[in-house]
């Protein structure tokens, strides 16, 4: 075999010297080492009376948002669920009648929407694909639960309170209380 | 699958090791037959987290299946997204902006230390020392913490898109990336004083798991495995993508072929990584960070190979397309998987003791292996 | 045995180049190896599936070639080329030019033999394995074909076209536990 390059370098193979033969000095000199670290800076985080904050970039739970006035902006089109790669999000379009003005802020909207917490992966491109900037990922995740269906978040997990009647609520979910 | 275990007719004992075994690092299942305490041989049985991700993703788009392939080598799963990226950009020939390839390569990097760092503590505390496994996720959480703060995840980062990346870097991104850089160097004369020029962890690595450079090319190991052996095989060397021509960095190579070669050959590759991001970290240039593409990306007819060099070797995307918008096949050459193939032949006539030793330094990630 | 040295990686300074590799098969196998193209710089070639293993020797053994490191081995279905459905696919590398190349073969599905790389190769054992798990490749005079990634008892090869990616029979699939969305209101 050739050598396919000259750069190679070869390990040291030197026997061990006396000093090295007793292994109680390596043994020392790591727990030394260790030792020191007592009187360091701490690098842990003391979860759960501490809490690292999450980036705002971060890709976490969904939310569904509101306009100002606290509509709907989901129209239902249906461009995150084609868009997800896990197949995680189902939605349900109705119409919006007479007097729900209100409620949703354009004539669609979405009856039904859920996504599986535990078929999603959280790749952010539901977010990307939203036309009307409906769907956003926010920075907490999504919790343990006790059973499958509990991870699949309808409608009403997902909406951000009113900011017109829960106003309180809003800025309690966006961390500001 | 279920071998019989005990005691064959020549007296050899048949054991398993896994599939739920700590010192395998995920779900792989080892069938030993012993002679005594010598191997006399060394079956793997694979496929427990077979999730068919190739077939996963002749259903998806070119957009979507990016996302996909962060699971198949999740401690590299920028790398893989990076492999994925550069074939599609290749089939459509897109010309990735420069401040994109600077970012691409600096992420890749990030994610190469941190990936060499769990294995690094991992491989301490498979050989008996659990402190350096906490020395080394300090330094891995830095990482973490940037790559949360740039990609909007910690582990999987989805930050690929085809053309690009998906959003700009962070203002505070050189600062955080140039503090990580000081706290590792930092740290490297510890690292060095804890483990590597421990006498015995020396003495457990040295002749073990020997590979000559011959079975190293046949076996078809990639990565620091074969440049333990003294095999130069850095994609990022001799077939460079991005901005890895312009960047100077040293292929670590070692003859030794030893399970402490390869341990060598990871430790010092954290320092060329380091070296490769103080290079790119200062001149990242202003300008896009994505190209223009299409909202539905349809590849020509033809057939597409790009390899990237990832923490474990050599990542191959090869992707046929019949002009649709999904690939008609996709095969992922994965590291792992031959890698893997070589255990058998390196710890036969070895003691059962030393097995954890030889296995350790392959760096396996299962999910990697299994796909 | 060539000299090798730093220079002979550099990328752009290879002396074994595409042309050089394809005169040198055309010397040796004529007519038989067909179909050239170098998409994005990798010479790919197709050679008759009986021919595999001598394409890959004089591949391997030819003092200019030396391609010794096969790096992949796959498979690709394509259902409508009858006759030639399954085309196997190596993928082989020289390292001291630094030059690639990939060769397929083709095999009719209901006869799906093909002579194993195994005893060229090593790594082509469990590549091997894995091509014939997937797509149900026989590889002729393999040490031990059989599955790797999948279980034992599968009776079916997954990655041809007509298997679909989920089995719609199976029940135990259900909405609550696989499903997209769900069943609350």
């Amino acid at each position: 075999m050739q050598a396919l390059t000259n750069r190679a370098k070869s390990v040291d193979r030197k026997p061990m010297t006396f000093l090295e033969s007793i292994y109680l000095w390596n043994i020392f000199k790591g727990m030394l080492i260790t030792f020191r670290h007592i009187f360091k800076k701490q690098p842990t985080i003391h979860y759960p009376e501490q809490k690292r904050p999450f980036s705002p970039v971060f890709r976490g739970l969904h939310v569904l948002n509101r306009d100002e006035e606290g509509r709907e902006r989901c129209t239902a089109c249906g461009l995150c669920a084609v868009a997800c790669p896990a197949e995680a999000i189902t939605m349900e379009a109705a119409e919006r009648v007479p007097g729900e003005e209100n409620l949703y802020r354009e004539e669609k909207y979405a009856a039904r929407y859920e996504i599986n917490m535990l078929r999603c992966i959280f790749c952010g491109l539901c977010e990307e694909a939203c036309p009307k900037d409906a769907i956003y990922l926010s920075e907490t995740f999504a919790p343990a639960n006790f059973t499958r269906t509990g991870f699949i978040y309808g409608k009403t997990d997902l909406l951000i309170p009113n900011p017109k009647t829960e106003a309180a609520d809003l800025a309690k979910a966006k961390g500001e209380l | 699958m279920i071998e019989e275990v005990g005691t064959t007719t020549e007296g050899d004992l048949v054991i398993n090791v896994g599939p739920q075994h700590p010192a395998t690092h995920g779900v792989l299942h080892l069938v030993i037959t012993l002679n005594g305490e010598t191997i006399k041989k060394v079956e793997p049985h694979l496929g427990y987290i077979h999730r068919s991700i190739e077939k996963m993703c002749e259903s998806l788009t070119y957009r979507q299946f990016i996302y996909v392939t962060s699971r198949m080598d999740y401690l590299s799963a920028h790398i893989n997204n990076h492999a994925c990226a550069l074939c599609v950009e290749k089939g459509l020939q897109v010309e990735v902006p420069q401040r994109a390839q600077y970012i691409r390569v600096i992420m890749d990097e990030l994610t190469r230390i941190a990936s060499h760092e769990l294995w690094w503590g991992a491989m301490a505390m498979d050989l008996g020392a659990f402190t350096p496994f906490f020395h080394a996720f300090r330094e891995r959480e830095t990482i973490n913490t940037i790559m949360e703060e740039t990609c909007g995840a910690r582990l999987t980062m989805n930050y690929m898109v085809p053309g690009g990346v998906m959003f700009d870097l962070h203002p505070d991104f050189q600062k955080k990336v140039k503090a990580f850089i000081q706290q590792y160097t930092s740290k490297i004369n510890e690292y060095d004083e804890l483990v590597t020029g421990n006498i015995i962890f020396q003495n457990r690595m040295k002749g073990i798991g020997y590979v000559t450079k011959e079975d190293a090319i046949s076996y078809g190991c990639t990565g620091p495995v074969a440049r333990g052996s003294g095999v130069a095989s850095d994609i990022r060397k001799i077939a460079p993508y991005d901005v890895y021509d312009k960047v100077e960095f040293d292929e670590v190579l070692e003859t030794g072929g030893d399970s402490f070669a390869r341990y060598l050959v990871r430790v010092k590759e954290m320092q060329q990584s380091i070296r490769i991001i103080e290079q790119l970290i200062d001149n990242i240039p202003e300008g896009d960070f994505q190209a223009k593409t299409k909202a539905v990306l349809k590849l020509p007819k033809g057939e597409f190979y790009q390899r990237v060099e990832t923490a474990r070797g050599e990542l191959g995307v090869y992707i046929i397309s019949e002009g649709g918008t999904t690939p008609y096949r996709i095969k992922f050459r994965s590291p792992g998987f031959s890698n893997l193939s070589i255990l058998d032949h390196m710890v036969r006539g070895h003691k059962i003791g030393d097995l954890v030793a030889a296995m350790g330094t392959l760096d396996l990630v299962i999910p990697d292996i299994d796909r | 045995m060539i000299e090798c040295s730093v220079a002979a990686f550099d990328f752009y300074n290879m002396s074994l180049t595409n042309e050089i590799i394809k005169q040198k098969l055309v010397e040796k196998f004529g007519e038989s190896v067909t179909s050239f193209e170098e998409p994005y710089g990798l010479l790919s070639f197709e050679a008759p599936k009986d021919m595999n293993l001598k394409v890959m020797q004089f591949l391997y053994d030819d003092e200019q070639l030396q391609f010794r490191f096969l790096t992949d081995l796959c498979a690709v279905h394509y259902p409508d080329n009858k006759g030639r459905e399954l085309a196997v696919v190596y993928m082989l590398h020289n390292l001291n030019n630094n030059i690639r190349l990939r060769f397929k073969v083709f095999t009719d599905v209901n006869q799906p033999d093909v002579f194993t790389a195994s005893r060229l190769f090593e790594s082509a054992n469990w590549m091997e394995r894995e091509t014939y798990d997937f797509f149900g490749v026989n590889f002729v005079g393999h040490p031990n074909l059989k599955r790797i990634l999948n279980v034992d008892e599968m009776d079916y090869f997954p990655l041809r076209k007509e298997y679909p990616l989920e089995d719609q029979t199976r029940v135990d699939k259900d909405d609550e536990m696989f499903g997209r969305g769900g069943t609350i209101v």
